[in-house]
């Protein structure tokens, strides 16, 4: 925004460029919730940057979910990519191990499951057109409002889903940590260009770990267009050892939902 | 046993200076050089003996000179470039002074001037690594916006690089950006650049004398490991009051310089302010209407004889830049002040003392009233410095002092509105006091051989109140020790050899040689790879050691056609130790443990630069091509293995040149082309729900495009009058319109859902109108 002010002249075109293809790496997703539900993870690969193809599905993955000292279970492989424990309930407070077992490779992820921290409402603001509105006349922004227990490091990841599709994009990526904001009644808002009038609106305050923050936070520094003039860009800190990207987010989810009016 | 090593190669340096004391008995000559029309002190001028050539002195920064010679009848003479040259025919019987005035060759453009005498300086001058700009030479130089700036002018000369299009920060031989010790009248300047980096602080009006050091700098200056730019301020017209400006599409200039008393001293007084926002109330956006985006600056300065042998100095610098948009605001600036007292003990030992204040702060506000939050961040410094140079003979010349200076560094603090969510975060003040002792003799052995050789000795001591911490292998805090005020926190402290050599094979022609070791106790952290208002610096701690850089170079001179083209060929090789780089996922500001997030590795950098001048006759200008690399190593970055730093740029190509048409209409044009940066792009992608993700490889593997431009430029001058004199400068920046790469963002397409990359290029056919008049 503030090279933007100054660009007057400046012009953007997408250009050409050859870029190598690293040899492919495997990237497992995992989220766990709190409460009874459907416990799903997807295994991929990395291909190469200019090849527009959905990304190659892993399907022969061995998983295993263990919680703390309990015995593991083995999640049903859905051969589409995903691995499923139906119905699973999540336990808030408890540590959880993920290990997948690859062609005779095993990669592991570690993660604590946080108590939830309730949402206490959401505020919908009106916006003019400008820069923090968007490009549309009669934009919303929206702010979360929730009281951030003290005793505790806290970490965040904000979500939206409009009318049930979730708004997920690179610019929609919300992680907060507490570091500047411990123990107070946080306001935080949210800014997206697609809130309209009338959009029922899904807000997702999920409490997750240090390691999903960190995964979160890095991987936010890299997407969309907000590395320009940034320093060199680097893979986010996965929480999969032996070079697995991806990552494995246990977490407490508290839920509000607004009819923007 | 390290330590046994430095204090014999002390021992050697003082019996050499000692030995070097016992001549024979002599009497000196001393004095000041000063410009004729407005009694500016002439630096770097010579004087010099016509019988034997090899024996001279040149005058100082404050156009001092002292010459020791033998009984009996002598001519000097007294010159300097772009100026007539004097003869002084001189019965030498006893010491005298002697304080002269030169008056600059036909002031008239494109006249072709005949030099009686041979300019050589660049051959026989014992210094490399060296680039001296006259402001008043580099007028007409074509530059973006046409604001003539010093800096990017240097950029067009071996071994400095730009930060980016049209930007003022640069890289000399390979260094970093915090590796530039930028002084301006003495006071270090921690950020030199206006409107991020647009536009440098400083203002050419304003400035007398412009000289970067790339290596061989002279053991008077520490603290910075790459490169010193010492910047000089006018001293103001001591003849009579005189007025200029000039006006420009975007800022415009003016300053007043005078005599407080003539011949005994002057004032002068300069600013400048740009004004892009005011053509923002013409954007149908109101948003940008009610933004403010602009800068301005003021120099200061005056400077008073007290007697035969005494003279003060005052000078200051204030600056500031302020961006506003909607309830955004960013505002930052540098402050600087200078007293210095020049005192001349006898006509062989002069002495100066300064007492230098330096301030750089910024600011930033989000939000109104009740919900605001601002930032804040700040270093300050307060130093007392000592110098004494003594003429012994006419062979040698020494220089000594030391200097102390006392930093307090404010990293972020955040001040937070009553609603606002967050909590106020003070970051405590940091301390720490430098300090440095040097001494330095530039010893004539003969004819041909001149040696430079001197020693710094540097020190840095953290020091309380404060808290100190240390860290796991992950960057993670292990424990914390607060220390009590005034409190010895870490101490580091080291000598600094420097040795230059020359050896003049002919009149035309020299070899130089020069080793320098540099310490850096302060280190920027930076987050962009461009100079950034936010940008933090930072103190040498129980984790951050200071910087170490070892240079070598190794040089070769030569002139031809009767001076009129200079020639030189050098090579550098640079070892830079405790670089910093920053863990992934780095928190920098409003961090008091932000040393966890840093990483420590080392450097080299390599380079040879050839740089052809032409000085005189209707077409001048140069060519200016480096060939070099930059390279760092981490463990914690690229699996442990070097890397290309971002400012590695292979080849670096300038051609500038000037032409005088006719006496009033002088033309100008540049050609810049350099490799295209270092950048890390990925080498394939991934998803992340429905997000794609780049994934990224090896460190800086990739390259941005090559950079090139076109700048073109006439000046034309106005029938000069009695009192007025004017000039209009038309400038075309990027005359073809390349696009140059400014950023390369990966990402996808919102609408086609594919990945691609995106290029910004920020200048494309910049042209630009100015306005310059004198009043006299």
């Amino acid at each position: 925004m503030l090279l933007g002010a100054l660009t007057f002249s400046s012009c953007q075109k997408v250009i050409d460029l050859d870029l190598n293809s690293a040899a492919p790496k495997y990237v497992i997703e995992a989220e766990l919730q709190e409460g009874a539900h459907n416990f799903r993870v997807r295994v991929t690969q990395t291909s190469s940057y200019f090849n527009n193809d959905a990304p190659t599905k892993i399907t022969n993955a061995i998983i295993t979910l263990q919680k703390g000292n309990e015995s593991p279970i083995q999640l049903v492989n859905n051969n589409d990519g995903f691995y499923i424990a139906a119905n699973y309930i999540g336990v808030s407070n408890s540590d959880y191990q993920l290990n997948v077992t690859i062609d005779g490779e095993s990669f592991q992820a570690k993660s604590f499951m946080p108590p939830a921290v309730l949402l206490d409402s959401i505020e919908i603001e009106k916006l003019g057109k400008g820069p923090f509105g968007g490009n549309e006349e009669d934009g919303y922004r929206l702010f979360c409002i929730f009281k951030d227990p003290g005793m505790v490091t806290n970490f965040y990841k904000v979500n939206t889903l409009i009318n049930g599709m979730p708004n997920e994009n690179a610019d929609n990526l919300i992680v907060l940590d507490d570091r500047l904001t411990n123990g107070n009644r946080v306001r935080f808002p949210i800014f997206s260009d697609r809130f309209k009038l009338n959009d029922v609106v899904e807000v997702q305050l999920e409490s997750i770990d240090e390691s999903t923050y960190k995964f979160f936070n890095t991987l936010g520094t890299i997407i969309g267009g907000s590395s320009n003039g940034n320093a060199a860009p680097a893979n986010p800190d996965s929480n999969w050892s032996n070079g697995a990207l991806g990552y494995f987010n246990a977490t407490s989810v508290s839920t509000k939902t607004v009819l923007i009016k | 046993m390290y330590r046994k090593h430095q204090v014999w190669i002390l021992s050697i340096i003082i019996s050499f200076v000692l030995t070097q004391l016992a001549g024979a008995q002599n009497f000196t000559i001393s004095g000041t050089l000063k410009d004729a029309t407005n009694g500016e002190d002439l630096i770097g001028a010579s004087v010099i003996l016509k019988e034997k050539p090899a024996i001279g002195a040149f005058t100082n920064s404050y156009g001092f000179f002292s010459l020791t010679l033998p009984k009996g009848e002598h001519i000097l003479i007294l010159k300097y470039l772009g100026y007539n040259v004097m003869e002084i025919p001189i019965d030498l019987d006893k010491d005298i002074i002697l304080n002269k005035e030169l008056t600059p060759e036909s002031l008239l453009i494109g006249e072709v001037v005949i030099q009686a005498q041979k300019d050589n300086k660049n051959i026989s001058k014992n210094e490399m690594s060296i680039v001296k700009l006259d402001p008043k030479e580099i007028e007409s130089v074509p530059v973006i916006f046409g604001e003539k700036d010093v800096i990017k002018t240097l950029q067009m000369t071996p071994g400095v690089k730009s930060a980016g299009d049209g930007n003022a920060g640069f890289y000399v031989r390979g260094g970093a950006i915090d590796q530039n010790l930028i002084l301006l009248d003495e006071a270090p300047v921690y950020n030199a650049s206006h409107l991020l980096g647009f536009f440098s602080v400083f203002n050419s009006d304003a400035l007398k004398d412009v000289t970067l050091y790339k290596g061989s700098m002279p053991a008077e200056f520490g603290g910075r490991g790459s490169s010193v730019l010492d910047i000089k301020m006018k001293d103001g017209n001591n003849k009579k009051f005189n007025a200029s400006g000039g006006i420009g599409l975007i800022s415009s200039r003016l300053t007043l310089e005078g005599p407080l008393q003539k011949d005994e001293g002057s004032f002068i007084v300069s600013a400048r302010r740009t004004y892009a926002d005011l053509f923002l109330v013409f954007s149908s956006d109101t948003i940008a209407k009610d933004a403010s985006l602009y800068f301005y600056d003021l120099n200061a300065k005056a400077n008073y004889k007290l007697g035969k042998n005494d003279r003060i100095f005052l000078s200051g610098y204030f600056g500031r830049d302020v961006l506003g948009i909607s309830s955004f605001g960013l505002n930052w600036g540098n402050t600087t002040a200078t007293m210095r007292w020049n005192h001349l003990f006898n006509d062989k030992l002069f002495s100066n003392t300064s007492f230098l204040y330096s301030n750089y702060d910024y600011q930033f506000k989000i939000g109104d009233s009740d919900n605001q939050f601002k930032v804040k961040a700040k270093i300050k410094d307060w130093t007392a410095k000592q110098d004494y140079t003594y003429f012994p003979n006419s062979n040698n010349t020494i220089k000594f002092g030391a200097s102390v200076i006392y930093h307090t560094f404010l990293p972020t603090s955040l001040e937070a509105g009553e609603n606002s969510s967050f909590s106020n975060s003070e970051t405590p003040n940091k301390y720490a006091l430098e300090g440095g002792a040097y001494i330095q003799n530039d010893w004539t052995v003969n004819e041909k051989i001149g040696i430079q050789y001197g020693v710094r000795y540097s020190l840095f001591n953290y020091i309380g109140e404060g808290t100190a911490y240390t860290f796991d292998s992950d960057g993670n805090t292990l424990s914390s020790k607060n220390y009590t005020s005034g409190e010895s926190i870490k101490y580091y402290g080291g000598f600094e050899p420097r040795i230059n050599l020359k050896y003049e094979i002919n009149e035309i022609s020299s070899i130089k040689a020069g080793y320098t070791r540099n310490l850096q106790y302060m280190h920027l952290l930076s987050n962009s790879t461009t100079s950034s208002p936010t940008d933090l610096w930072v103190p040498s701690s129980n984790n951050v050691k200071p910087q170490i850089v070892d240079q070598i170079s190794l040089g070769y001179f030569r002139n031809f056609k009767d001076n009129t083209y200079e020639f030189s060929f050098e090579t550098y090789y640079k070892d830079l130790q405790n670089q910093i780089d920053y863990r992934n996922g780095a928190d920098l500001i409003f961090n008091e443990e932000y040393e966890g997030a840093l990483t420590y590795g080392r450097g080299k950098a390599y380079g040879a630069e050839v740089y052809l001048k032409k000085r005189k006759g209707r077409l001048t200008g140069w060519v200016s091509y480096t060939l070099s690399r930059s390279l760092r190593k981490f463990e914690d970055i690229n699996n442990g293995d070097y890397y290309p730093a971002r400012q590695d740029r292979i080849h670096d190509l300038a051609i500038v040149g000037l032409y005088s048409l006719t006496e009033r209409i002088k033309l100008s044009a540049n050609w810049i082309f350099y490799t295209g940066n270092a950048a890390t792009f990925p080498s394939g992608k991934y998803e992340i729900g429905n997000i794609q993700v780049p994934y990224y490889t090896e460190r800086n593997g990739y390259r941005f495009p090559n950079y090139h431009r076109m700048d073109l430029g006439v000046t034309i001058y106005n029938k000069p009058r009695k009192n007025y004199e004017s000039s209009w400068n038309f400038s075309l920046y990027n005359a073809y319109g390349r696009e140059n790469a400014f950023t390369i963002a990966f990402e996808e397409n919102k609408d086609t859902g594919k990945t691609e990359a995106v290029q910004t290029a920020l200048f494309k056919y910049i042209p630009s109108v100015s306005y310059n008049f004198k009043f006299k």
